[in-house]
């Protein structure tokens, strides 16, 4: 009856400014960071050295002098996950809470989609713009080592760069859900928002019990959307020191 | 009866602690204009949630082409037209936009007719929705509701907003509509903008269907307004006592009252005087609506269902 994925190309035309802008907004602040490499290349170590190793590890500056060290600690551990949530978990509640709330919901809903559909076009939508704001992460990062001559494998920066978007899209969908059960905008962003900062502060955490063979940084979605190695070429030795020190 | 379109039975809804409706029956028959007229509040647009699946009632049962509005699901809205009380779409997005993706989502059904639908109401189609004044707007709903021409159509206060003219032009289209053999429910709460077009009319007042009537039937009911000046002071007893005449009054040689039914008890009597002036004026149909408001609650009618 309805126009196959209707309401899907109608929900990212709604929010095309928005995830445009997000493109350029990303794409821009990854670049940038990337572009001060060279920088702390030459005063990582430096840097390092003179801070006290809680807060070394707490934030996982540990390789920051590497490319791969840099890459994460920067971009895919830090800026990426956290402004990326932001975006997800933002569309996330408008996307259907929020359209509903307003009030802008209702024509589709009495349109001939089964509200099942329009469900799930809605996500899909949702998934398709952290797709193109991932996507503009990784697009970033690839230009700059290019133009750096870096040392990192593209393979690594696009694995990188799926562990993002599982990620943002994972806290996205948590948020869509809380809006779609609830109807409210604001649980949906308070839902995505709190499982966003418990999932940063046990992945955190999660460096200093090691030691004790609990293993909650693995077990946590940032820690594992980066998959420890993607973005690390060192993986095998930062593994190796990881064992050493557990 | 057979062939009825809308059919709701005892429905009750509770927002929270509050009633909004409180068993309402109603029955709507194929190609009929039905007007479901009342206050802002009496429940009117909690019913037509109802049938259109945007609410659950609490208790009781709609009916939309014979089956639950839950059931029909896309194939059952695929046959409305809905307009919206309170319309609110992406103000960023041109009419033109906004409707495409409508018609679009209705499967590309009344694509073909955005362009004269907004010509005949004078809407201009490339304007940001944000841009657009409240009448403006209402052409944007009124054209989704109409250009997929669906058999039923349900209309929220469809003349809200809109200019006497565009009153007028949108009263044509429901006609044409039900001459195509569409069915028209609308809510209203100006009897005298749906009047003309409605055939029968159901009046709800705090989620209770207080009247079901022909609008002639409920004109008749209104009666006439009728003033009768003479050349001398009369008597207001002559008057007070004669069938279908009420609220008569009487200054010197002026008199007005209501007249229902046959005026010939009154012209007699009036023809024992020297007559000077005549005026009679069928009574506004708000003023017998008015009357409704103002009813203390019926302890009769429909209490059972409820809890």
């Amino acid at each position: 009856m309805s126009s196959p994925l209707a309401v899907f190309t109608g929900a990212l035309r709604e929010n095309r400014r928005r995830i445009a802008l997000w493109f350029v907004a990303m794409f821009a602040l990854c670049a940038m960071y990337i572009a001060w490499y060279p920088l702390m290349r030459d005063a990582g170590t430096d840097l390092v050295e003179s801070l006290p190793s809680d807060i070394i590890t707490a934030m996982n500056w540990e390789d920051i002098a590497t490319v791969p060290g840099y890459l994460t600690s920067t971009i895919f551990g830090l800026i990426a996950p956290a402004l990326g949530s932001v975006f997800a978990i933002g569309l996330g509640a408008k996307i259907l809470a929020g359209e509903e709330e307003d009030g802008t919901l209702e024509l589709e809903m009495t349109a001939p989609v089964s509200r099942r559909s329009l469900l799930l076009q809605r996500v899909l939508a949702l998934w398709a713009g952290s797709m193109v704001v991932a996507g503009a992460v990784g697009a970033a990062t690839v230009v700059m080592v290019l133009a750096l001559d870096m040392d990192i494998s593209l393979g690594n920066v696009l694995a990188g760069t799926v562990g993002l978007l599982l990620l943002v899209m994972g806290f996205g969908t948590v948020a869509f859900a809380a809006g779609a059960i609830t109807g409210r905008r604001g649980i949906a962003l308070g839902t995505g928002a709190a499982l966003a900062v418990i999932s940063y502060v046990l992945n955190s955490m999660g460096r200093f019990c090691r030691p004790t063979g609990c293993s909650i940084s693995r077990r946590s979605r940032g820690s594992w959307s980066r998959g420890r190695c993607s973005t690390d070429s060192t993986c095998g030795a930062s593994r190796h020191s990881q064992d050493s020190r557990s | 009866m057979g062939d009825a379109v809308i059919r709701t039975s005892g429905l009750v809804m509770d927002y929270g602690t509050v009633r909004a409706l409180d068993g309402v029956d109603l029955e709507v028959e194929r190609g009929e204009v039905f007007g479901f007229l009342g206050p802002n509040g009496a429940g009117k647009t909690t019913t037509i949630r109802i049938l259109l699946d945007l609410l659950r009632p609490n208790a009781g049962r709609a009916e939309v082409f014979g089956v639950t509005p839950k059931d029909g699901g896309p194939a059952l809205r695929a046959r409305i037209g809905y307009l919206p009380g309170d319309l609110t779409m992406n103000g960023r997005l041109s009419a033109r936009a906004l409707l495409t993706h409508l018609a679009r989502v209705r499967g590309g059904a009344g694509a073909d007719r955005i362009e004269p639908l907004a010509e005949r109401f004078g809407l201009e189609l490339d304007r940001r929705f944000r841009g657009l004044s409240k009448g403006n707007r209402q052409k944007v709903g009124v054209v989704q509701a109409f250009m997929h021409e669906p058999e039923l159509l349900v209309l929220d206060e469809p003349t809200s907003g809109l200019d006497p003219l565009l009153q007028r032009e949108m009263l044509d289209l429901i006609l044409e509509a039900r001459e195509k053999g569409a069915t028209v429910f609308m809510s209203s709460h100006v009897l005298s903008e749906v009047e003309d077009v409605t055939d029968r009319v159901a009046i709800i007042r705090a989620g209770k269907i207080v009247d079901v009537d022909d609008v002639h039937a409920l004109r008749t009911h209104a009666g006439q307004l009728v003033e009768l000046r003479f050349a001398e002071p009369v008597d207001r007893a002559t008057f007070a006592s004669l069938p279908g005449v009420e609220d008569v009054t009487v200054e010197d040689s002026r008199l007005t009252c209501h007249l229902h039914g046959e005026p010939d008890a009154l012209l007699k009597a009036a023809a024992r005087y020297t007559v000077t002036y005549w005026a009679a004026e069928d009574r506004e149909l708000d003023d017998l609506f008015l009357s409704y408001y103002q009813m203390p609650p019926t302890a009769e009618g429909e209490e059972a269902g409820n809890e």
